[in-house]
């Protein structure tokens, strides 16, 4: 340990001597906290190390951890002030850490080339954006997608890719593949989580302008609500989405190990562009696929499909050189080399440079790239920072359960959330 | 109550001997002052604000619990859960570990590793793999349902299905019996040996033998296996979190679950700490009652 | 237990029998972990697709691949983590829990009753709770992403289990043997260390396995306190490449918890023979 710490502390005076012409004049030394995969843990390592050899004196230290408990110990360390200097953040937990406290740089206040984004995307909520402050930077394009077997899509006689498409043209295509597949054939892979997320709440965004809690009150009334509810009872009850009981093994992210995904058995499943190809290499050998279409109600104002980023990065206000870490996200974000080795390891790079390298080199595919445009043209508002938090969304959980068991008719459901997401007002 | 020992009862002055004992207690205590009571103190004052991790902390007194006595949709709803979770798997670890540890109490070849053998499922504890195995195994097309099928029950939906899923996490807490087994094992090669010796000149069958000798010597660890297992089932978190995520409708949402959600997911640490005031006096009144019967049936060597 | 004389042959049949039921239920308990153990060799489609107990195609580099680690940190510096983690909480836990236990155990002093109640208490406290808290305390002391927020509590007895387990035991050991030591004029240190801890061995050897394995697992006091990845033990570097946005290849992930479980069970066969040389065998005590 001592040889250790004794030659660490040699090639770090050298590197001091060889600092001349790098961005610090000291040794600084930067923590980076993200999680990921194998590959993108990889990718990432690799921009650090080319920035490293770039910024001789610059040390990163990188801290890539597992999705599963990530937010615990990030809060715990913001509360403690010891928190990694840039971080990776869950666009949707990002608003509770900026409403609880004076975490993040402003970055607009550093060099960083914001150019190299699109100003309508760069500047939304989801994004990093408050109240006039960048606290943010959005590290991709996220968003809802629909993952179709061609096959077997063909083969049943339906065509998930129709032009404005409606919420009751999904209850009819699911009624068809009953009556045209075999028993374990679906027309979706989902669970209550997806069904909730991707269905309930851009139904909801549609019918409310975009906005479900505009100033932090409920626009969504019961009427509206029972509707939705309406069309989650239809899609259990025509055996659109396989049953509750059968879905119960695999709740949350599990949906990719459905044993009958695997097997090729559902038409299409319910997806992230994150988890576009997740959900491919998992599918059965060979099977081709297309992107399918998100319903958007006839009259609505809002395409409520929201179309966002799968996580931020920031700087934390305890990070002591943040004009490094800045330097480092301008690299990160700006850099032909960087977005090169990053590839479309964060989903679908936030960058038009980025999509072009990805897609010149084969890093982005068709389906995903399809998959983006489907939902970005029909993206609406990102959820508003009540109707994103994690209190909300296991309401709706909680009621399509509900609904699915027959334990509450969708009247009895919505009268129910709205008493519950009214006491999350502010 | 707890140490009824003839000496304590009958001396009034304490002896030199036995003001040694504060220097065996020293790190315990400096433990005490310096680690845990800040943690303990802190988490009863969260209790009493409105206090978002990180964030502001509003003094509003008894309102998280009034709140959660009240209004709360899920904490009776835990709580009885929690009681059903505890009323199921303390009594089946205990059984099990103690049937299988005097099953294993013999010297007979390859013992050593049959013991080991029986211990490996412990070893994994809430391990990732774990949590895999289990979802695989009682899902609708997993192996329990294809065996079943073979006698003819088919499909039945043990996760999906309100109180069959708790049953599935419970047995795999009684699965990991472990390191009761272990506890019993060594409270059995402590029970000395002419006792059962003198007892089988005596003709005492098998049953006999287990009621008058076994189990009254090895009462301190089976006091001490049933208290702690009925303080660690009463905050499992891990086995209903890893397999059904407390679902299906809320039926496995134990008060460990119930609490870790409060606290980080939504970052809500004063109720959740609230909560975890409310379980620890709940676990407070268990314990008392355990320790109120132990005087009937735990008998010690140091009396 | 029944050691009936009979003839050999009858001897022998018992045995046999015994050795039957063992299987039997050992075969019951252990299917799961069989099962386990032939999906390290599956890929995902296996894993998840079929209930077919040995695998189609048999994936060895599962084994292979899951040992180079994840982002550059293999499992040898993963195991070498854990045992400079687990190895001194666990001789602390049990020599720190030993001296407290034997306060309480024998002697009588003042507030005893009182501080009996306290380590009660202690045990019964919801530990997810005081986790923010714990994190501040130990951060001002420095201690965050080092081993010491477990060596620490591990030598100042904060975690009563381990206390009050070894309470019980030594309750179970007549008062009469250190009694007399002490009368023939043995100092209570050396009557602890002479005459009571050669009695304790079983209990030692048990607390001392438990803690091992406690801290082996321990996920989440290791997500809190630990933050380099280059400091992570197993329990966290299990867990490290799970995400939803990227392909999991399981049969990988169950190949090294398989991998990790395999030093405990070697502690545990080895251990054995103090939980064997009990009390009974010497023959002290009845």
């Amino acid at each position: 340990m001592k040889k250790l710490l004794s030659a660490a502390l040699i090639l770090a005076m050298l590197c001091t001597v060889f600092a001349g012409m790098a961005l610090a004049e000291e040794n600084v030394t930067l923590r980076f906290r993200w999680w990921g995969g194998d590959e993108r843990n990889e990718a990432t390592i690799k921009v650090i190390e080319q920035f490293e050899e770039l910024n001789p004196g610059v040390t990163i230290e990188y801290e890539p951890g597992s999705a599963d408990g990530y937010h615990d110990k990030l809060a715990t360390e913001l509360a403690g002030g010891t928190a990694p200097d840039i971080v990776q953040i869950d666009p949707e937990t990002f608003p509770t850490y900026v409403a609880n406290g004076d975490y993040f740089f402003n970055l607009d206040d550093f060099e960083i080339d914001m150019s190299a984004f699109e100003e309508g995307y760069i500047h939304q909520q989801i994004n990093g954006y408050y109240d006039g402050r960048q606290l943010g930077l959005p590290t991709g394009i996220a968003g809802p997608a629909i993952v179709v077997n061609k096959a077997l899509a063909e083969q049943l006689g339906v065509d998930l890719h129709i032009d404005n498409m409606q919420w009751d043209d999904i209850i009819e295509l699911g009624k068809a593949v009953r009556a045209a597949g075999d028993d374990d054939t679906y027309l979706f892979c989902a669970n209550k989580d997806y069904v909730a997320i991707l269905f309930v709440m851009s139904y909801a965004k549609q019918l409310t302008d975009g906005v479900v809690f505009p100033d932090g009150k409920l626009a969504l009334t019961e009427e509206q609500l029972t509707e939705i509810y309406e069309f989650v009872k239809a899609l259990f009850d025509n055996e659109c989405v396989p049953s509750i009981e059968y879905m119960a093994a695999y709740t949350g992210d599990n949906i990719q190990s459905d044993a009958n995904w695997l097997a090729g058995k559902y038409v299409a499943a319910l997806a992230y562009i994150s988890t576009v190809d997740v959900m491919v290499a998992n599918g059965p050998e060979g099977a081709e696929y297309y992107a399918g279409s998100l319903p958007v109600k006839e009259g609505a104002t809002d395409g409520g499909w929201a179309s966002n980023t799968p996580q931020v990065l920031a700087i934390t206000k305890t990070c002591e050189h943040p004009e490094i870490a800045a330097a480092f996200l301008n690299y990160f974000f700006t850099n032909e080399t960087a977005m090169e080795t990053l590839g479309a390891t964060r989903s679908v790079p936030p960058t038009a440079k980025a999509r072009e390298i990805c897609a010149a080199n084969g890093k982005l595919t068709q389906l995903v790239t399809d998959a983006a445009d489907i939902a970005v043209a029909i993206s609406g508002t990102p959820n508003d920072k009540i109707f994103s938090t994690a209190e909300c969304k296991n309401i709706l959980y909680d009621a399509v359960e509900a609904i699915a068991y027959g334990d509450m008719t969708p009247a009895e459901a919505a009268a129910d959330t709205i008493a519950q997401l009214k006491e999350l007002e502010q | 109550m707890m140490f009824r020992s003839a000496q304590a009862v009958r001396k009034q002055r304490y002896t030199r001997r036995d003001y040694q004992a504060f220097l065996y207690l020293l790190p315990w205590l400096a433990g005490i002052l310096v680690l845990q009571l800040y943690p303990f103190i802190s988490s009863l004052v969260y209790s009493f604000h409105d206090y978002t991790v990180g964030g502001k902390m509003d003094f509003i007194g008894l309102d998280n619990y009034v709140k959660l006595f009240t209004r709360d949709r899920d904490f009776w709803n835990s709580l009885k859960i929690t009681f059903e979770f505890a009323l199921y798997t303390v009594p089946g670890k205990i059984v099990l570990a103690l049937a299988v540890a005097i099953f294993l109490n013999r010297n007979i070849r390859g013992i050593n590793a049959i013991r080991t053998a029986y211990y490996i499922p412990s070893l994994f504890g809430g391990s990732i793999a774990i949590a895999l195995l289990w979802r695989l195994m009682f899902m609708d097309n997993g192996i329990i349902n294809s065996m079943l099928a073979t006698i003819g029950v088919t499909n039945v939906h043990f996760l999906g299905t309100r109180g069959v899923a708790l049953r599935v996490v419970c047995a795999l807490e009684i699965w990991q019996f472990g390191s009761s087994m272990v506890m019993f094992l060594a409270a059995l090669k402590n029970v000395p040996r002419s006792l059962y010796e003198a007892a089988e000149i005596d003709g005492a069958g098998w049953w006999n033998r287990f009621f008058h000798i076994t189990l009254p010597q090895i009462s301190p660890i089976l006091f001490f296996t049933l208290l702690n297992q009925t303080i660690q089932e009463f905050q499992n978190y891990t086995s209903p979190a890893i397999i059904t995520g407390g679902g299906p409708r809320k039926s496995t949402y134990v008060m460990g679950m119930f609490l870790y959600q409060e606290g980080f997911s939504y970052f809500h640490m004063g109720y959740a700490s609230a909560i975890s005031w409310v379980e620890f006096i709940a676990i407070l009144v268990l314990t008392l009652i355990i320790f109120g019967t132990s005087k009937l049936w735990v008998h010690y060597g140091d009396e | 237990m029944a050691k009936s004389t009979g003839t050999a042959v009858r001897r022998r049949d018992g045995r046999i029998i015994d050795y039957l039921i063992i299987l039997v239920i050992g075969l019951v308990l252990l299917y799961p972990i069989i099962w386990m153990l032939f999906s390290t060799f599956k890929d995902n489609g296996q894993i998840f697709g079929s209930t077919r107990l040995l695998p189609t195609q048999w994936h060895f580099e599962n084994y292979v691949e899951g040992w180079k680690g994840s982002s550059r940190v293999s499992y040898t510096q993963f195991f070498i983590n854990t045992f400079v983690m687990v190895i001194p909480t666990t001789l602390l836990t049990v020599a720190s829990a030993c001296l407290t236990a034997y306060a309480f155990a024998r002697f009588d002093f003042p507030l005893k009753k009182l501080l009996f109640t306290v380590l009660i208490a202690l045990l019964m406290m919801p530990g997810a709770v005081v986790i923010i808290p714990r994190y501040l305390l130990y951060n001002q002391f420095r201690w965050v992403d080092s081993y010491m927020p477990f060596y620490i509590p591990a030598a100042l007895a904060c975690n009563s289990f381990f206390t009050y387990m070894l309470i019980q035991f030594l309750r179970g050991i007549p008062r009469d043997l250190d009694e007399s030591a002490y009368m023939d004029g043995c100092g209570t240190f050396r009557t602890l260390w002479q005459i009571l801890l050669p009695l304790m061995k079983p209990a030692l050897f048990s607390a001392g396995l438990f803690q091992f394995l406690w801290t082996y697992n321990d996920y989440f006091n290791s997500l809190i306190f630990i933050s380099t990845q280059k400091k992570y033990p197993i329990s966290l570097a299990l867990r490290m490449s799970l995400d939803s946005e990227s392909v999991v290849n399981w049969g990988k992930v169950m190949a090294m918890a398989f991998v990790a479980v395999l030093p405990v069970m070697l502690l545990f066969f080895a251990a054995q023979k103090y939980f064997v040389e009990g009390i009974a065998t010497t023959g002290l005590k009845g």
